[in-house]
C-alpha cells in the first residue's frame, strides 16, 4: 500500500513537471514567434581616423515604429565622437533575416538614456534580396521585473547561422535600488554579447532592453578632455582609455517618455551657461539665513551665455523655475536642475525666482532667460585635413576656449593632428596650437584657413610663417617648403 | 679615466705628427701626458680645497603640513668671508645648511639669497665653527674666454660622494636650452646660455664648480644627464653673486615681451626697411610693452637707440639680459617695425616678479597655501591675482572637511574678498580670535569652478583639545620611561 502511494506521487509529480516544461517551452516559442520579426542585426563599418583601417560592427537592434525607426543601445559605436579613433559610419545595413535587408541612416541619439535611432531608407531591395516587413516591437511601458523572475533575452544568430532567432533564459537574482536613478536588475548570467536585445517576461511582454548605463566621468587631467557618448567615456586630446559600463537591463517604463515621442529627445539640448552649480543644502541655507532649504546656487555665470543675457549674476540662488519650486537640497540632485534646463525648448522663456545678495542682504528677484540651443561642442565639430602641409584643423569651439581659459573672441583654427615630419611639423606646429595667422594673413575661422592655404600652395610660397597661440602665448613658426619634391620624398 | 687617456693619446699623436720630430712617439706621448697631468693636478689643488658638499635643510609643504626635508648638492667657497656659491635648486629655499669642507669637517651655513631665474644661490659658512686655521677659496675666472675643446674639471659631490673630480672638454660654450621649469611654475634659463661639457655630471654635482686647467672656476654645474653636463657661465654667476651678497636678492626689469630670433622671419616681417632686429613673439597682457602698444609680430630694431640684432636663438639671451639688467623704472625708447613701417614707443620698465609665491601653513585649519603672484596668475591664465592658492589639506582637518584641496583658490572668506596672502593671514587671525563656529568661504575648485563651502571651526577646537590631551599624556609617559632607563656607562 505504502509503495503504491509513493509510486502514485512520483508519477503525478513527473507529469506536472513535464506539463510545466511544456508550458514554458510554448511560452518561449510564442515569444520568439511574436517578436522575432522586430529584432534585427545592424551592420556598419567605422573607418579609422588616420585612414589606415576600419572596424566592422554587428549589433542587435529593434524596430520601434512602422515608419522604420530602429533603436540601438550601442550609441558609442553608432555615433563615435569626432576626434576619436574611429570616424562616424556612413551607412548601416539592417538585417531582418537571410536575404532580408535594408539600408538605414543615423537619425539621432539621447546620450543620457544611451539610446540611438536609425531610420530605414525607402529603397528597392537588391537582386536576390527581399524588402523587409516593418513590424514594430510591442513594448510594455508599465511592467517591472520581480526578484527570482525568469526573463527571456531574444536575439538573432550571426550570419553563418542565417540570422536565425535565438534566446537566453535568465533569472533576476537581485534588484538593487539606488538613491539616484532607476533600480538595477542583476541576472543569473552575464549580459555581454546581447546588448540591444529585448528583454521579455514569460508572459511574452517586452519589458526592457539590454543596454548600458549612461556613466558620467569627469576629466582625468587638464590636458585631456573626456566626452561621454552613449555611456562610454572617450578622452580626446590624449591617450586616455574608454571605460565602458557593464551591460544591464533597462526597463521600458524608465524611458517610456522617449519611446512615446523620440523626436523630443533627439532635438539639440538647451544650455544655460553657468560653471559650478551646487545645491542649497540644509547647512548652507542655515548659514545664508534662508528659512527653507532647496534651490540651486550658481557658481560663475559665463559671459555671452543665455544666463548672462538674462541677467543672472555669480552666486545667485535659484529657488523657483516658472513658479515651480526647485526641490534640490543635495549636490547629487543638481543633475535634475541641469536636465530641466536641457529639456527646455529653444526660444522658450524660463522665469526664475532668484535670491540675490543686495544692500539689505538676500533679496528676491525675478530673472527671465530665453533658452538657446547649446553651442557645438569640440567632439561634434568635423576637422579638415590640409594634405600638402600635413595638418588637420577644426574650428574653435566654445568649450575648448572655456577649458583653455582663452578669451571668447580668440580667432583662428585649432590643430588636431600634425603629420610626423610633414611641413607643418617641420615648422614646429603642434597639436592643440591655435593657428591665427599664415603669411601675415589673419585666420579667423576654418574658411579663412582653407582660403589662405589654397593661395599659399598655389603661389608656392618660399617661406610659410604661421602665427600660433600655444599655452595662451603667441609664437611665430616658419618653414621653407621644398615644393619641387614629390609627396613621397618629402619625409626625410 | 679611459676617456682622459684617449684624449691625451690623440693630442699627443697629433702633436707628434705635426712636429715630425725625430724623437720616438712613445717619448712624445709621455711628455704631453705628463704636461697635461701636471696642469690637471695644479687645477685640482687650487680648487678642491674650496669645494664643499652642501646638505640643505629645506622647509617644504606636503599634504597640508609644513615638513622638513634634506638633499645633497655641491658648492664652492668664493672668498674669505665664507660665501659659497651653489645652485638655487640645491639651497635656494634652505632654512639652514650643513657643509662638509674639504678637510671633511662639517660646519653650518646660512642662506644669503637665491635667484631662481639663473639657478644661483649664495650661502655663508659659519666660520666660527671651523676648526681649521684658514679657509681656502677659489679664483673666479672669465667664462667668455673659454672655447670649445678646452679641458675642464667638474668637481662636486655626485650622489653625496664628496670631493669627486671628473674630467672632460667644453662641448659647446653657448648652448641654448630654452626656458625650463625649476620649482612649480617658476622658470629658469631665460637670461643665459649654458656651457655644455662632457665631464660626468650626476645628481649631487649641482652647484659644484667647473674648473679650467689654470685652476679658475669658469662655471657652476647645474644640469646633467645622458653623458652631458651643463654649467652656468661664471660671468653670469659673478653678477648674480654680487647682487645676492649686497641685497639678498636680484632685482630685474620687466617689459612683458618674449623675443624670437629673426632668421626665418626677416623677409616677411622686416623686408628691406632695416637690418638686424628681434621679433616680438608674445606680449603679456597689462605689461609695459602692451601699454606702449607693442604687439606680437613687431620687429624691435633698437632699444634706447642701441641696435638690436638676434638672428639665431642664442642671440636672444643677451637681449633678454640687457633688458632685465636695466634699473627698474627706466624709460626705454623702442624703435620697431610693424607691417614694414618704422614706429617708436616709450615704455617704463617694471620689476620682474617671481612666479612662485611664498607658502604658509595654517595649522589650526590644517592646510597650506601659497601667495598668487601676478606672474603666476598670468602663467595659468587666472582672471586676477586675488585669493590664495591652496597647496594641500590635512586629511580630516577643518579645511579638508570644508572641501579645500590642492589646486583650489580661496577667494572669499566670511564675506570678505581675499586680496593676497598677507590679507588672508590677518583675516585668519581675526576669525580664529572671534570665536565664530562656522563661516562661509568661496572657493574656486581646481582654480576654476566656484563653490560655496562651510568652514566649521567648533569641532576642530574640541578635537584639538583631545589631541592636545593625548600628546600631553604621551609626553608624560615618555618622560617616565626615560627616567627609569638605565644610565649608560654604569
Amino acid at each position: 500500500m505504502k509503495k503504491l502511494a509513493i509510486w502514485t506521487v512520483a508519477v503525478v509529480l513527473t507529469l506536472t513537471t513535464s506539463a510545466r516544461a511544456d508550458e514554458k517551452q510554448k511560452a518561449i516559442l510564442k515569444a520568439i514567434q511574436d517578436h522575432a520579426g522586430s529584432i534585427v542585426k545592424v551592420e556598419f563599418e567605422c573607418k579609422q581616423t588616420d585612414g589606415k583601417g576600419a572596424r566592422k560592427y554587428t549589433n542587435t537592434g529593434v524596430v520601434v515604429s512602422a515608419e522604420g525607426l530602429v533603436m540601438v543601445t550601442t550609441v558609442s559605436q553608432v555615433d563615435p565622437p569626432v576626434g576619436g579613433r574611429y570616424q562616424k559610419p556612413e551607412e548601416f545595413t539592417v538585417i531582418f533575416g537571410k536575404d532580408v535587408k535594408a539600408k538605414a541612416a543615423f537619425l539621432g541619439k539621447d546620450e543620457e538614456l544611451n539610446l540611438a535611432l536609425l531610420k530605414i531608407k525607402k529603397e528597392e531591395p537588391k537582386e536576390g534580396e527581399k524588402a523587409p516587413v516593418l513590424k514594430p516591437l510591442t513594448l510594455n511601458r508599465t511592467e517591472a521585473l520581480g526578484q527570482a523572475e525568469e526573463i527571456l533575452v531574444l536575439d538573432r544568430l550571426p550570419k553563418d547561422a542565417d540570422y536565425r532567432p535565438t534566446f537566453r533564459l535568465l533569472r533576476v537574482t537581485a534588484i538593487v535600488v539606488k538613491p539616484a536613478g532607476p533600480p538595477e536588475y542583476r541576472v543569473s548570467d552575464s549580459l555581454s554579447g546581447v546588448t540591444g536585445c529585448p528583454v521579455l517576461n514569460l508572459r511574452g511582454q517586452v519589458v526592457g532592453f539590454v543596454g548600458r548605463d549612461a556613466v558620467k566621468t569627469s576629466t582625468r587631467s587638464d590636458s585631456r578632455q573626456s566626452v561621454t557618448v552613449g555611456g562610454r567615456t572617450f578622452f580626446i586630446g590624449g591617450r586616455g582609455r574608454s571605460r565602458p559600463s557593464s551591460p544591464r537591463v533597462l526597463l521600458c517604463r524608465d524611458f517610456a517618455e522617449f519611446l512615446a515621442d523620440p523626436s523630443k529627445f533627439l532635438r539639440r539640448k538647451c544650455w544655460f551657461g553657468v560653471r559650478g552649480t551646487q545645491a542649497l543644502t540644509k547647512e548652507l541655507a542655515k548659514e545664508l539665513e534662508i528659512e527653507e532649504k532647496g534651490g540651486v546656487i550658481l557658481g560663475e555665470v559665463l559671459e555671452r551665455s543665455p544666463a548672462a543675457r538674462g541677467g543672472f549674476r555669480d552666486a545667485d540662488i535659484i529657488r523657483k523655475i516658472n513658479g515651480e519650486k526647485v526641490e534640490i537640497d543635495e549636490d547629487k540632485d543638481v543633475e535634475k536642475f541641469t536636465k530641466r534646463i536641457q529639456r527646455a525648448k529653444a526660444g522658450s522663456t524660463l522665469v526664475f525666482t532668484v535670491l540675490r545678495t543686495g544692500d539689505k542682504g538676500l533679496e528676491e528677484t525675478e530673472v527671465r532667460v530665453v533658452m538657446e540651443e547649446e553651442p557645438r561642442r569640440e567632439y561634434e565639430v568635423e576637422d579638415w585635413e590640409e594634405k600638402t602641409f600635413g595638418v588637420r584643423v577644426k574650428p574653435i569651439t566654445r568649450d575648448f576656449l572655456d577649458r583653455e581659459r582663452l578669451p571668447l573672441d580668440t580667432p583662428g583654427v585649432r590643430v588636431t593632428q600634425v603629420e610626423s615630419a610633414g611641413w607643418a611639423y617641420l615648422a614646429g606646429v603642434r597639436r592643440d596650437d591655435i593657428i591665427r595667422g599664415i603669411v601675415l594673413k589673419k585666420i579667423k575661422n576654418l574658411k579663412d584657413f582653407k582660403a589662405v592655404m589654397a593661395v599659399v600652395i598655389k603661389a608656392k610660397e618660399a617661406e610659410v610663417c604661421f602665427g600660433v597661440i600655444r599655452g595662451g602665448k603667441s609664437l611665430f613658426l616658419c618653414v621653407r617648403p621644398q615644393w619641387g619634391l614629390k609627396k613621397a620624398d618629402k619625409k626625410p | 679615466m679611459h676617456r682622459f687617456r684617449a684624449c691625451l693619446f690623440v693630442l699627443a699623436a697629433l702633436a707628434a705628427a705635426a712636429m715630425a720630430s725625430p724623437a720616438s712617439d712613445e717619448d712624445t706621448v709621455s711628455r704631453e701626458f705628463q704636461l697635461v697631468q701636471k696642469q690637471v693636478k695644479i687645477a685640482r689643488d687650487r680648487v678642491l680645497p674650496a669645494l664643499v658638499r652642501v646638505q640643505p635643510i629645506i622647509e617644504t609643504f606636503r599634504g597640508g603640513r609644513k615638513v622638513s626635508r634634506t638633499g645633497y648638492g655641491s658648492g664652492i667657497i668664493t672668498g674669505p668671508q665664507g660665501y659659497v656659491v651653489t645652485n638655487y635648486h640645491v639651497a635656494g629655499k634652505a632654512k639652514s645648511c650643513i657643509c662638509v669642507m674639504a678637510n671633511k669637517e662639517e660646519i653650518p651655513a646660512k642662506l644669503i639669497g637665491g635667484d631662481p631665474w639663473t639657478d644661483i644661490a649664495v650661502i655663508q659658512l659659519d666660520l666660527s665653527r671651523y676648526s681649521g686655521n684658514s679657509i681656502t677659496w677659489a679664483i673666479l675666472g672669465d667664462s667668455d674666454r673659454m672655447e670649445e675643446g678646452d679641458f675642464v674639471l667638474a668637481m662636486g659631490s655626485p650622489f653625496a660622494l664628496t670631493r669627486t673630480v671628473t674630467f672632460g672638454i667644453i662641448s659647446c660654450r653657448d648652448r641654448s636650452l630654452g626656458v625650463m621649469g625649476i620649482e612649480g611654475p617658476q622658470k629658469t634659463g631665460q637670461f643665459n646660455t649654458w656651457i655644455q661639457i662632457d665631464a660626468l655630471i650626476n645628481p649631487g654635482n649641482s652647484g659644484g664648480p667647473l674648473v679650467n686647467l689654470r685652476g679658475e672656476v669658469v662655471g657652476i654645474n647645474a644640469r646633467g644627464g645622458a653623458g652631458m653636463g651643463f654649467a652656468i657661465p661664471m660671468n653670469i654667476v659673478k653678477e648674480v653673486f654680487r647682487q645676492l651678497v649686497d641685497h639678498g636678492k636680484v632685482t630685474r626689469s620687466w617689459i612683458g615681451i618674449r623675443f624670437q630670433p629673426m632668421e626665418k622671419f626677416k623677409k616677411r616681417f622686416l623686408g628691406d626697411i632695416a637690418t638686424g632686429g628681434v621679433l616680438v613673439a608674445n606680449v603679456e597682457e597689462d605689461s609695459p610693452a602692451s601699454r606702449a602698444g607693442i604687439r606680437p609680430g613687431d620687429v624691435i630694431i633698437s632699444l634706447n637707440k642701441k641696435t638690436m640684432k638676434a638672428r639665431f636663438e642664442e642671440e636672444i639671451y643677451p637681449i633678454a639680459k640687457m633688458v632685465s639688467d636695466l634699473p627698474v623704472g627706466t624709460r626705454l625708447e623702442v624703435d620697431y617695425v610693424r607691417h614694414k613701417q618704422k614706429m617708436s614707443a616709450t615704455l617704463t620698465t617694471e620689476p620682474l616678479e617671481k612666479v612662485s609665491g611664498d607658502e604658509v601653513e595654517f595649522k589650526e585649519w590644517g592646510f597650506t597655501a601659497k601667495e598668487i603672484t601676478r606672474a603666476y596668475a598670468r602663467e595659468v591664465r587666472l582672471p586676477d591675482a586675488r585669493g590664495i592658492l591652496i597647496t594641500g589639506s590635512v586629511s580630516g582637518s577643518v579645511a579638508y572637511k570644508a572641501g579645500f584641496r590642492n589646486g583650489d583658490i580661496l577667494r572669499k572668506i566670511d564675506g570678505v574678498m581675499v586680496k593676497d596672502l598677507e590679507h588672508f593671514k590677518a583675516l585668519y587671525e581675526k576669525i580664529n580670535k572671534s570665536g565664530k563656529k562656522r563661516i562661509l568661504a568661496r572657493v574656486l575648485k581646481d582654480g576654476r569652478t566656484p563653490r560655496v563651502a562651510v568652514v566649521k571651526l567648533e569641532k576642530k577646537k574640541a578635537e584639538d583639545r583631545k589631541a592636545g590631551e593625548k600628546t600631553e599624556v604621551r609626553k608624560k609617559k615618555g618622560e617616565l620611561r626615560s627616567s627609569i632607563r638605565p644610565i649608560p656607562g654604569r
